[in-house]
C-alpha cells in the first residue's frame, strides 16, 4: 500500500482513517517484542487524531498531502508534549516544550504520529546497538542489527509499524539503515530540511528526511518536510519541487558516474555484484553509465571522523545536569557535570566527545581538525568537477549486508566502516539515496544514488524508474506477515 | 603518535566525564586505534585549499523583539530548582568556600586586595538569599 493508494481508500471510503490507525497500532504491538523499534508508542493521541480527521473529511475538508499517514519519528526529533530522549539516558524522562519544524510539518499535513523510534544514543552509531535503552533487531533477521542510527525508524517502516517514518542522517543515518532494512531512505542536500528541533549531533552535517517502502512516498514526504524556516538560518528559501508528482520522468541519457573508490577493498564481493546489476538496470533504462574516479573519496571516512565528533564535542556540552535532562547529585558543580555525563551517556557518546575534545585541542587543531575541513573542501572541488560529465553517482550504500549483534559493537573503528560509502554526501552537503536492490545471504542490499545540490527530484526520480523496473520493493520480511 | 592512559585520564577531565577503570582502559585501545586510522588525513600534503566553515548561504530571520510564552516551561525542565531559579551545587568545595578564602586572605594582611569575586560575594545580603 502506497500513501497514494491509502489516500483514495479514505476517498472512496473503504476505510476510514481510525481503522487504519487501529491496523498499524495492532501490528505495532504484535510486533514490538520481537523488533524493539519504538522508544514511546502514543496510540490515545494517536486515536484521537484519527477521529477528528474522520470527522474533518465527512464535514467536506480536503485530505492533506499526509492525510491519514501513520508516521514514526526517530527519537532524536524533538516531538512536543511526547517524550524525547534521544535514546539518552540522560533525557530518559525529557518531556520538550516545544515543537520541531519537521514534525510541525507533517502534522499540518495530516499525519498521524505512532510513536518515537529507538536510535544509536545522540544519533551516533550504525546499529542501533548504542542506543541508551535497549537495541533494535532487524525484522529480515533478527540475530542481526537494523542499521543505525534511525535503525529503529528502518526496522518499524520494513515491518510495516508504520507506512513511514522520520529519520536524520549525519554520516549515513538514513541510508545505511534503509539498505540493511530493505527501504526506501533519503538524505536531502543539506539545509534543504529545517534542523529547528533535531538534537543536534554535528550541526553542519546533520539533515532529517524520511523513510518509505518505496520511493513514491519518500518523495511525497520530504515534500512536506523541505524548505525554509526562520527558526533555522541554514534551512535554504530554495523553492520547494512537487517531487511525486515529478516522478514519472523520463531518465534516459541522464549521466550516471560509477566511482570505481566504492568498489575498491573492504567490499563484500556479492553486495558489490548485486550493485553492479542494479547500475546495469539503469545501463537498460536508457541512462549513461559510465566509471568515474574521484580519489579524495578514499580521505571522506577519516574526514568524517574528525569533524563529527569535534561537533559533538561542543554540541553535547550543553548536557551539563543543570538545566534540562537528568541529574547525578555531586557534592560540588564539577561534580555534577563529571557523574551526570559520566554516568549517563553509553561509551560512544564518550568517545567521541573525547576524540573531538582531543582533535580541537591546541597542538592537534592543525594536523586533525584544518586538516579534515581542507580534505572536505578538496572533496566538494572534486565533485563539482565530476557534475560537470555526470547528473548523478551510482554506488553501494554500504560495503556490506547487515552484521550480527555485538559483532562490531567493542571495535569502533569497523562500525565506523559501516559508514565509508554515505558520509562522502554528508561532507558535501549532497542530496543521496539509497533504494533497495536485491539480497545477499537473504539480507537486503542498497543502492545509493549521489547528485550534486538540490538535485534530490532527479535522483529520486532515477530511483523510481529503477524500483518500477525491478520487484526488489514488493518484498517483505516474513516477521511482518 | 600513541595515546596513553594519561591523555585518557587528561581528556576526560577536560570533556567533563567521569570514567570507571575499564572505560579508561578501553578507551585507550580503542581511541589509539581511531587516531592512528585518522593519520591517513596527513598522507595529503600540501593541500592549498581555502578553509571556509561557515554554510554557503544563510538566511537569518529579522532580528526583532518577540514574546516567548513558554519561558516558565522551560524552566520546569530544570532538574533542581527552588521557585523560578535553578538550583546548582556550590562552585567551590567547602575547604574553599569563598568565605574560607576570604579568611585566609585576612588572616594573611591582604584584606585591601580581597580577589574581586570574592568582594562581589559580600554584596549580598540575607534578604537577596
Amino acid at each position: 500500500m502506497t500513501i497514494a493508494s491509502l489516500q483514495q481508500g479514505y476517498k472512496d471510503r473503504l476505510f476510514s482513517v481510525t481503522e487504519v490507525v487501529k491496523d498499524y497500532l495492532n501490528r505495532l504491538d504484535k510486533l514490538e517484542p520481537k523488533l524493539k523499534a519504538f522508544l514511546a508508542v502514543q496510540p490515545e493521541t494517536a486515536l484521537a487524531r484519527a477521529t477528528e480527521l474522520d470527522r474533518a473529511w465527512a464535514g467536506g475538508k480536503a485530505i492533506g498531502p499526509l492525510g491519514g499517514v501513520p508516521v514514526a519519528v526517530k527519537d532524536v526529533i524533538i516531538t512536543k508534549g511526547l517524550t524525547t530522549t534521544a535514546a539518552s539516558r540522560s533525557l530518559a524522562h525529557y518531556v520538550p516544550p516545544y515543537q520541531s519544524t519537521v514534525v510541525s510539518k507533517i502534522l499540518s499535513a495530516g499525519a498521524i504520529i505512532l510513536g518515537k523510534t529507538n536510535c544509536d544514543e545522540f544519533a551516533m552509531g550504525a546499529s542501533t546497538e548504542n542506543s541508551g535503552f535497549y537495541p533494535t533487531f532487524n525484522p529480515w533477521d533478527t540475530t542481526r542489527v537494523p542499521g543505525g542510527s534511525s535503525g529503529g525508524s528502518a526496522a518499524a517502516v520494513a515491518a510495516g509499524q508504520a507506512m513511514v517514518a522520520l529519520g536524520t542522517d549525519t554520516g549515513g543515518s538514513i541510508r545505511q539503515p534503509a539498505a540493511f532494512c530493505g527501504v526506501v531512505g533519503i538524505k536531502p542536500t543539506y539545509g534543504r530540511v529545517s534542523r529547528y528541533g533535531l538534537i543536534a549531533m554535528a550541526s553542519s552535517l546533520d539533515q532529517a528526511g524520511p523513510l518509505a517502502r518505496n520511493v513514491g512516498d519518500a518523495a511525497r514526504v520530504l515534500t512536506v518536510m523541505a524548505g525554509a524556516d526562520e527558526y533555522d538560518a541554514t534551512a535554504s528559501q530554495t523553492p520547494v519541487p512537487d517531487y511525486a508528482a515529478e516522478l514519472g520522468e523520463s531518465v534516459k541519457n541522464l549521466r550516471v558516474g560509477v566511482p570505481q573508490e566504492f568498489f575498491a577493498e573492504g567490499i563484500n564481493k556479492p553486495v558489490a555484484q548485486t550493485v553492479r546489476d542494479a547500475i546495469d538496470v539503469l545501463t537498460g533504462l536508457g541512462a549513461k553509465v559510465s566509471a568515474v574516479s574521484i580519489p579524495s573519496m578514499a580521505y571522506a571516512l577519516a574526514a568524517y571522523y574528525v569533524m563529527a565528533p569535534a561537533e559533538v564535542s561542543a554540541n553535547l556540552a550543553r548536557y551539563d545536569g543543570l538545566r534540562f535532562g537528568e541529574q547525578i547529585a555531586g557534592h560540588n558543580l564539577m561534580e555534577v557535570y563529571t557523574k551526570t555525563r559520566g554516568q549517563l551517556f553509553g561509551n560512544e557518546v564518550k568517545r567521541r566527545i573525547m576524540l573531538g575534545t582531543y582533535v580541537l585541542s591546541s597542538g592537534y587543531y592543525e594536523a586533525y581538525y584544518r586538516q579534515a575541513l581542507k580534505v572536505k573542501e578538496l572533496l566538494k572541488a572534486d565533485l563539482t568537477r565530476v557534475w560537470r560529465e555526470f547528473d548523478m553517482l551510482a554506488t553501494p550504500t554500504t560495503p556490506t549486508v547487515a552484521f550480527p549483534f555485538g559483532s562490531r559493537i567493542n571495535d569502533p573503528l569497523a562500525m565506523y566502516l559501516a559508514d565509508v560509502y554515505t558520509v562522502p554526501a554528508n561532507i558535501a552537503g549532497l542530496p543521496a539515496v539509497s533504494v533497495p536492490c536485491g539480497f545477499v545471504d537473504k539480507m537486503p542490499v542498497g543502492l545509493q544514488l549521489i547528485g550534486s545540490v538540490w538535485s534530490e527530484g532527479m535522483i529520486l526520480r532515477m530511483a523510481y524508474a529503477y524500483e518500477q523496473a525491478t520487484t526488489w520493493h514488493n518484498y517483505k520480511p516474513s516477521i511482518s506477515e | 603518535m600513541s595515546l596513553s592512559k594519561a591523555d585518557i585520564l587528561h581528556l576526560a577531565k577536560l570533556a567533563r566525564l567521569e570514567l570507571s577503570e575499564s572505560e579508561v582502559d578501553n578507551f585507550t585501545i580503542q581511541l589509539d586505534e581511531v587516531l592512528h586510522y585518522l593519520d591517513k588525513l596527513a598522507e595529503l600534503k600540501n593541500l592549498s585549499v581555502s578553509v571556509f566553515t561557515a554554510p554557503t548561504v544563510l538566511c537569518p530571520r529579522a532580528d526583532k523583539m518577540a514574546d516567548y510564552p513558554g519561558g516558565s516551561d522551560i524552566i520546569k525542565l530544570a532538574p533542581r530548582r527552588a521557585g523560578n531559579l535553578l538550583e546548582v551545587p556550590p562552585i567551590f568545595s567547602a575547604a574553599e568556600s569563598p568565605l574560607a578564602v576570604r579568611r585566609r586572605a585576612e588572616a594573611a594582611g591582604y584584606s585591601e586586595k580581597v580577589p574581586p569575586e570574592v568582594q562581589r560575594e559580600s554584596i549580598l545580603t540575607p534578604d537577596d538569599k
